[in-house]
């Protein structure tokens, strides 16, 4: 009786169609595969490419790939890590579709890439004079290919440029306006702590990104970068890092990198 | 950038925590590579009352001396009384106080040197296992301090503490003479202990294994042991060939007792060995 039962169970089974699954059940088995074949399901079928799409935008960046994995990335995947151009690149096609930006779960921005962005093609953007700012913000539009300096203006009042010190921060700042869902934040050097203090300043001044943005953020890590190796002991006190953090709402886990003088030995693995 | 005097930066820091608002749904805090000061430590844990999980790593005391920077010391018996904290009556947020709440505590300690100068110096020392000790540094003439004071004594008030990641200087202070034993100290509800090894390279260190053997010893054979199931050891790989440890009978001694007793050698944090593959190594050396 078990028996027939089992091949009768058997024989359903094998009749039966991925797409018969149940939803969640299909999400699960996703959930598993790499990328590149998330990329290669997304293109077979209208029901499975619902599902995965969300999937492959959960988590944009890859900041912890070991070189093995770098190397085999296809390059149709998009961004690697922090580098201007793929960061761009992938800004740029959220805010083509900001729907996009809702499936982002989790943000690690924590590649060592701030040097790339402190080059000369990343000029400045700190100043509090209304002409300096004006004429910064349209070299920082003619740079580019895409019209950023437009996309930036919807999302972000004008007025509110002063605030923003490097081309990096802008990027975060307007990537981090698309991800309503948010639910792991990484970030790690000064640079994206000020923007994430912008975060913080939104919340009292209607900045663009509301406290909203980030109410989901059940994770928020910021780490040690290069810069504030380099400066020694001069960041001791963060007081403005606590003013943003005390004010994420919903925040489970919270790790925090204060400073990394000089001389210190190597964080733990 | 101007330096600030460590009391002016550590008011500035407790003024603006008590100007934040508390955050009771952070339940795990980490706090890594920072010079925070003790009573710092403290009101960062009172805004967020509901931490169980607290990791304070490389706990960061700079040697320089100069008035520029922070405190050269760190007291141990200071910080387990702020991570430990008051019962104070919250109406808004009702929650048992921090010492019963917490059940995984992870705290290390690194002394620095932030003049660039002696950067390379204090490096090599500390390579060579040399310079650098609990409490003196520079020439005799003119000897600058630092180190740990304290301890942080008896833990038998977090009664719900299951993980506790600690180096034994800090445990039971840097003097082996008249250290508290084990049992006095861990609470019952400890089910894994790991004794760390930040500062075991330092040459006036004496909580060495031979050491810290016999106060293991006594603790696995006392009725005190509570709920214990695994001691993980991290030993520095120099003080670990130099002097053979052999630690089969105290791991013979833990199983009798249903104890695991792993090891794991760690150069300075930067490299993980097996252990086994490292006694390997020292045995055949021997041959």
């Amino acid at each position: 009786m078990i028996v027939a039962w089992c091949a009768l169970l058997h024989t359903s089974f094998l009749k039966m169609n991925l797409a018969d699954l149940p939803t969640e059940m299909v999400r699960c088995i996703l959930s598993c595969i790499w990328p590149e074949d998330l990329f290669c399901v997304l293109t077979t079928c209208r029901s499975l490419h619902d599902i995965a799409l969300p999937l492959l935008h959960a988590c944009p960046f890859y900041g912890n790939l070991t070189m093995r994995e770098k190397k085999h990335r296809p390059s149709y995947l998009g961004p690697l890590g922090n580098r201007p151009l793929e960061y761009q690149s992938f800004v740029g096609a959220i805010s083509r579709r900001p729907e996009l930006g809702s499936h982002i779960r989790t943000l690690d921005l924590s590649d060592h890439r701030s040097m790339e962005w402190n080059s000369e093609n990343s000029k400045s953007l700190s100043t509090r004079d209304a002409k300096t700012l004006a004429r910064r913000a349209c070299e920082f539009s003619q740079m580019h290919d895409t019209d950023w300096f437009s996309i930036l203006t919807r999302r972000i009042p004008f007025t509110n440029f002063m605030y923003i010190h490097q081309y990096r921060q802008a990027f975060i700042l307007l990537l981090l306006s698309y991800c309503h869902g948010l639910e792991s934040l990484l970030v790690n050097d000064l640079q994206c702590f000020q923007c994430t203090r912008l975060g913080n300043y939104q919340v009292s001044s209607a900045f663009g990104l509301t406290l909203a943005t980030l109410s989901n953020l059940r994770l928020f890590k910021i780490g040690c970068g290069s810069r504030s190796a380099e400066s020694g002991c001069g960041w001791n006190y963060p007081s403005a890092l606590f003013e943003c953090v005390f004010t994420l709402p919903n925040v489970e886990k919270l790790s925090m990198c204060l400073f990394k003088p000089m001389g210190m030995r190597k964080r733990r693995p | 950038m101007p330096f600030q005097t460590y009391g002016d930066e550590e008011k500035k820091t407790i003024d603006c925590l008590k100007g934040m608002s508390t955050l009771p749904s952070v339940k795990s805090l980490e706090i890594e590579q920072s010079n925070i000061s003790e009573l710092a430590v403290g009101h960062i844990l009172d805004k967020t009352p509901c931490v169980t999980s607290l990791v304070i790593w490389d706990i960061a005391r700079d040697t320089f001396p100069a008035e520029r920077v922070i405190s050269k010391w760190l007291d141990c018996t200071a910080l387990a009384k702020n991570i430990a904290g008051k019962q104070v009556p919250d109406t808004h947020f009702p929650h048992p106080p921090r010492s019963k709440a917490l059940e995984h505590l992870s705290i290390s300690i690194t002394f620095y040197d932030s003049d660039p100068n002696n950067y390379e110096i204090s490096r090599s020392s500390l390579k060579l296992g040399g310079a650098y000790e609990c409490g003196r540094f520079g020439n005799i003439d003119a000897p600058v301090e630092f180190g740990i004071k304290g301890s942080f004594g008896s833990m038998k008030n977090f009664t719900s503490l299951k993980i506790l990641e600690i180096s034994p200087p800090v445990l039971l202070g840097w003097h082996v003479a008249g250290a508290l034993p084990l049992a006095e100290i861990l609470p019952n509800s400890l089910s894994k202990l790991t004794l760390l090894n930040e500062m075991s390279h330092w040459v006036s260190f004496q909580w060495h294994f031979e050491t810290l053997n016999t106060q293991l010893r006594a603790f696995v054979e006392s009725k005190d042991r509570g709920r214990l199931r695994v001691i993980e050891y991290h030993i520095f790989e120099d003080v670990f060939t130099r002097w053979k440890v052999d630690i089969s009978e105290l791991r013979k001694l833990c199983k009798t007792v249903d104890i695991r007793f792993e090891t794991v050698s760690r150069e300075r944090g930067d490299e993980e060995y097996d252990w086994d593959d490292v006694y390997d190594e020292v045995r055949f050396d021997n041959r």
